[in-house]
């Protein structure tokens, strides 16, 4: 998936799309129980009858499982396995959440929003609101320490 | 179109970056089986991969880490959260 526009109701839509044209398809959903951070929805699929997985991410999930592999090639690669730096692990971990937190957040939003007419439930609106401002703010700060970490190790 | 990729994981370097169509698969796998033997144990940090998409764009945002620096994946994350509503 690329640019902004995909989010967790996209990639809900791909997964579907790709289990009906695969009836077997075997569904490994990495953002209820991330692997050691990493989040995606993994379709296990039947061709020629060879298993073939197709790792469907939104683009925030997909930098993240991109800057953990960049960061374990730097690092140490046992940081994608759950080893590696322990501190570097937890804020990658922290990052994961945050995204899982966001996305959550922007998939209510979008669910709520196409659900009720204008003008009401403005006060839920912007709670939910004020919590995904909150949540980008972290992330954001959280995105920078990792940065200046990365630079630091040359 | 298929994308032939020789990456150096350990100096994040992208040392061959070279493009196929879709017809030309049996000369890339050639190449990078080619490679592959060249490098005969010696390749624990390198990557050599063939890769299909639809073009060259969609490649540099599937696989971002060949293409990006560290700081460079970490910004578009940055800004990526930035877009959202």
């Amino acid at each position: 998936m690329s640019g902004r526009g995909p989010n967790i109701p996209e990639q809900d839509r791909v997964v579907g799309q790709i289990a009906k044209f695969y009836p077997d398809a075997q569904i490994d959903d990495l953002r209820i129980e991330p692997s050691h951070g990493y989040r995606a929805v993994h379709v296990i699929v039947k061709v020629t009858g060879f298993p073939v997985e197709i790792q469907v991410r939104t683009p925030l999930q997909n930098s993240w499982a991109q800057g953990t592999e960049s960061l374990a090639d730097r690092f140490d690669p046992e940081i994608k396995y759950g080893g590696g730096p322990e501190q570097l692990r937890h804020v990658l971990e922290l990052v994961s959440a945050r995204i899982g937190g966001v996305e959550d957040n922007e998939t209510s939003l979008i669910a709520l929003r196409a659900s009720v007419p204008g003008g009401v439930l403005q006060e839920e609106f912007s709670n939910l609101e004020t919590e995904l401002l909150k949540q980008k703010k972290k992330l954001h700060e959280v995105l920078q320490q990792i940065m200046m970490a990365a630079e630091k190790k040359v | 179109m298929i994308f032939l990729i020789d990456y150096d994981r350990k100096k994040g370097e992208l040392r061959l970056f070279k493009q196929f169509r879709n017809d030309q698969r049996a000369e890339a796998q050639r190449e990078r089986l080619d490679i592959e033997l060249s490098l005969n144990g010696s390749r624990a940090s390198r990557e050599v991969v063939l890769l299909e998409a639809d073009d060259e764009q969609t490649l540099h945002q599937s696989h971002q880490r060949y293409f990006k620096t560290t700081r460079e994946i970490l910004e578009s994350m940055s800004a990526l959260v930035s877009a959202i509503p």
